[in-house]
């Protein structure tokens, strides 16, 4: 064993050392050993935007136990009800940051023997608490869709049937309350809202929407605008056009005269373009009012620029 | 970290799942291994069997009480606070217990280790006060004997439902709750406003308000634990094995069929064709070139393949040099031992054997 | 290259920096020193003496040695120089001068120098004090030390200013950890050119 050692020992760097005859060159045998140096956190500087701060409360290293204390409860499935999805998102990760911090703390109290760690995890338990009730709510607002949707396959036409009736024996339709009613109907069930917008994509709920609203209108203000000699709407370029325009007489009077024009043209789209042509019509209106916009805020720049 | 951490939570013993008499036995072990001072003067209650409700404590913190047992039975004090461990209370004029405090559980002005620590009491031991107006106006205190919790009404003090107190046989009489401290806001807590917006309105069958691509099985594990063993959505590995039946032997004509299947899989190819070769190459050198990490970009210049094949053409050459000059060697040191041999008996010779 | 000792001519013909190379040992916190920017059997066997339960034989895996820090002089005559006096401090420490070097560690509650599991991280902080001795010793004036993390270098009363200067270099990932040394040791040969 100590053979070995010493042959170990005579390696070439020190042998190197021990043989060079130049004064200076070895460390003297009687050197005075140095301490240890520590390794300190003062030479490092960590970014203030660092992303490891979120597991950090204020920069502080750990909580003490009356920073962590309490005098709340946790979000009620009630309360949570009541608010929408992008502010349930935002609670929820609002308290899985906070859940993360508690546990951080949590660890470094647990490894040096504290009991407060327990008093960590009780306030994180009741994060928790908040957190699957999140979970709960939004399970609910899921199976409550769901069974909406079944329940308007089974009596939803009757239910419709019954919208129309009530529209077409009504006297006056062109006010507010009725307006409204449409427009709530429309988005309801087909999902139209009443402004379109780019992310609009057309299928066939949104196609029977259309034609639903459009040959209501028709039917209801066809004979009041003179047109009865239409007959009935032949193609959805028709009804599309009558649902476009306004709920009153003019509007329809308006498409009217469009369906006209369109007639010449001795065109009939078949039912398997509907969608494709619909979302023609949409794509186009949009581009329309966007080429608008971008003129008049072009126009308001020029006379910007000549004030 | 916190999956290691829970191991112990998760598969330690649990008290609460013992029977009663080991678990009183490993209360007493517990109790004795504190200081006396930090020893409950009352059994802790289970979990499962502690009060929650205000029906169940009969009393609220500023009740005043009347004492119906011990020293003290007959005086009329208030309800200074619920101990929820044990089920008792604690009252501002009660029996003490002299306990010796250890150094670092003293008060501030505290100078002695003897310390008089408040008792807990029993629910059945105190009785509620409550005071009634009688007809020429003059206010009487009454203890009630017994309780009953008939209808609830919403406490704005206490911000939530509580029971109705009356007294049995006497229910027209009501003690109301005493009133409690108000209790501000932590830094924890959301603004009552905030609360109270609402956000949400379900509008279309349509669609809901959340975002495109959102589904409620985002957010679930979908191979949980708590699904039924019977019932699972996802079957492993083990799981197919356990629920598939052991194969039958194999019949004659199955047997054709396998041989069918060997041949024609002896048949297909194994090695990839110089096309297959090239358009695989081609692609890891298309993204070799495209690196733009200038570190990653050094690294594989310097695992340059071509290098190493290099390196081992040269090794293998050496190799081969230098069998064949231990083949040259050892042809040299046959002759060698021959001419040695030949001298050796030579002077063998010479001299005559040796015999020693 | 790096399985033998080199001298100062073969360093500058095989175009190396006057540069040596501290690795530490990322499971137990040991340190070894290198001449060139790579690792072999060699230094584990030259710079290990007198192994035992808490300074075992290091293993030669390349995942779990990670450079520690670079300190560069101004000629190789001085690379080689402090190169020796590191080893033999080491051989010090380990050996004739061990009890001395056991009362200057940081001990903990059961005055013992572990921290957790097998890391003990009194071997880093030895090595940082021995580089600091020499650099004073040798009065090695123009050294640059570039450390992998500042936090090894201690507070700045343990290093003499006049003589050296630190640095701080990139964190690499593992895979390029000896394309970064590598550079460094380029960038220098560029500057001497």
């Amino acid at each position: 064993m100590f053979k070995q050692q010493i042959s170990k020992f005579h390696t070439s760097a020190v042998e190197m050392a021990r043989t060079t005859s130049r004064k200076g060159y070895r460390l003297s045998p009687h050197v005075k050993l140095r301490k240890p140096i520590l390794p300190t956190i003062d030479n490092i500087t960590v970014k203030e935007d660092h992303p490891l701060w979120e597991f950090f409360s204020n920069g502080k290293f750990v909580r003490t136990g009356q920073e962590i204390a309490y005098t709340g409860r946790p979000w009620s499935v009630q309360e949570l009800r009541r608010k929408s999805f992008e502010d349930l998102h935002g609670l929820w990760y609002v308290c899985l940051k906070e859940r993360n911090r508690l546990y951080r703390e949590e660890h470094v109290y647990e490894q040096v023997g504290s009991m407060r760690s327990n008093e960590f995890d009780g306030l994180s338990e009741q994060i928790r608490a908040t957190m699957w009730r999140i979970k709960q709510v939004l399970t609910e607002r899921d199976s409550s869709l769901l069974r909406a949707k079944a329940e308007f396959k089974a009596d939803g036409e009757k239910y419709l049937q019954e919208f129309r009736e009530k529209y077409l024996q009504e006297e006056q339709v062109e006010t507010d309350e009725w307006f409204d009613k449409l427009e709530r109907i429309q988005y309801a069930i087909f999902g139209i809202p009443d402004v379109l917008d780019t992310n609009i994509k057309v299928d066939l709920t949104f196609l029977k929407g259309v034609k639903f609203i459009g040959e209501l209108k028709f039917a209801k203000f066809a004979e009041a605008a003179g047109r009865s000699d239409l007959g009935e709407l032949r193609d959805i370029a028709e009804i599309y056009t009558v649902f476009e325009e306004s709920a009153t007489v003019e509007g329809v009077q308006n498409a009217c005269d469009k369906i006209d024009e369109y007639r010449l043209s001795e065109i009939t789209i078949p039912g398997s373009k509907e969608i494709q042509v619909v979302q023609g019509f949409i794509d186009d209106k949009i581009q329309q009012a966007q080429s608008e916009f971008i003129e008049e805020a072009e126009n308001e720049k020029i006379e910007n620029k000549s004030i | 970290m916190s999956s290691l951490r829970d191991l112990s939570k998760r598969y330690g013993a649990n008290v609460d799942r013992f029977p009663h008499y080991l678990r009183k036995m490993f209360e007493q072990m517990s109790k004795k291994s504190q200081l006396p001072a930090l020893r409950p003067d009352a059994r802790i209650v289970e979990e499962s069997k502690r009060f929650t409700k205000p029906s169940q404590w009969k009393v609220q913190v500023g009740d005043r009480v009347l004492i119906t047992r011990g020293k003290l039975s007959g005086t009329v004090t208030k309800v200074a606070a619920l101990h929820e461990a044990s089920n008792r209370i604690y009252l501002e004029q009660s029996e003490t217990r002299r306990i010796i405090a250890p150094q670092a559980f003293w008060q501030p002005n505290q100078d002695s280790h003897v310390l008089e620590y408040p008792k807990t009491y029993h629910i059945n031991d105190v009785k509620v006060v409550g005071t009634i107006v009688e007809e020429d106006g003059t206010e009487r205190d009454i203890a009630a004997d017994k309780l009953v919790f008939k209808g609830a009404y919403f406490d704005q003090d206490y911000n939530k439902m509580m029971p109705i107190r009356r007294i049995k046989y006497n229910e027209h009489i009501v003690i109301p709750w005493p009133k409690p401290e108000p209790v501000e806001d932590c830094e924890f807590s959301t603004p009552r406003e905030v609360t109270e917006v609402r956000t949400h309105y379900t509008d279309s069958i349509v669609k809901l308000d959340t975002p495109e691509g959102y589904s409620v099985e985002t957010f679930r594990n979908p191979t949980a634990k708590n699904w039924s063993k019977w019932n699972k959505r996802y079957l492993s590995k083990s799981d197919i094995k356990k629920l598939t039946p052991p194969e039958m032997p194999l019949s004659e004509t199955k047997k054709a069929m396998l041989a069918d299947k060997l041949k024609i899989k002896e048949q297909q190819i194994t090695e990839m064709s110089p096309e297959v070769l090239e358009f695989i190459g081609g692609k890891v050198a298309q993204h070799l070139n495209s690196i733009t990490d200038p570190n990653f970009k050094q690294f594989v210049d310097a695992n340059d393949p071509a290098r190493f094949i290099a390196k081992k053409a040269k090794k293998a050459e050496e190799k081969k040099a230098l069998i064949e000059n231990n083949k040259e060697n050892y042809k040299l040191n046959e002759i060698r031992k021959r001419v040695e041999q030949k001298h050796k008996s030579k002077s063998v010779k010479k001299h005559g054997n040796k015999i020693w | 290259m790096a399985s033998k000792f080199r001298n100062s001519f073969w360093l500058k013909e095989n175009q190396f920096a006057p540069q040596v190379f501290l690795f530490r040992n990322i499971e137990s916190g040991q340190v070894l020193y290198s001449q060139l920017p790579h690792l072999t059997k060699y230094q584990i066997k030259q710079q290990t003496f007198r192994p035992n339960w808490e300074n075992r034989l290091p293993s030669s895996r390349r995942d779990i040695w990670r450079p520690l820090l670079i300190a560069q002089f101004t000629t190789y005559e001085k690379a080689i120089q402090a190169y020796h006096g590191l080893v033999e401090l080491k051989h010090m420490r380990m050996n004739h001068k061990r009890k001395e070097a056991n009362l200057l560690r940081k001990k903990n509650e059961y005055h013992q120098i572990w921290y957790s599991g097998q890391f003990r991280p009194t071997y880093i902080q030895e090595s940082t004090a021995d580089l600091s001795l020499i650099i004073d010793e040798f009065k090695l004036k123009g050294t640059k030390i570039y450390w992998d993390g500042l936090w090894f270098k201690g507070g700045d009363e343990n290093w003499n200013s006049d003589l050296v200067s630190h640095f701080e270099i990139d964190r690499v990932g593992g895979r390029e950890r000896f394309v970064a040394l590598d550079n460094i040791v380029k960038k220098v040969i560029k500057l001497k050119n």
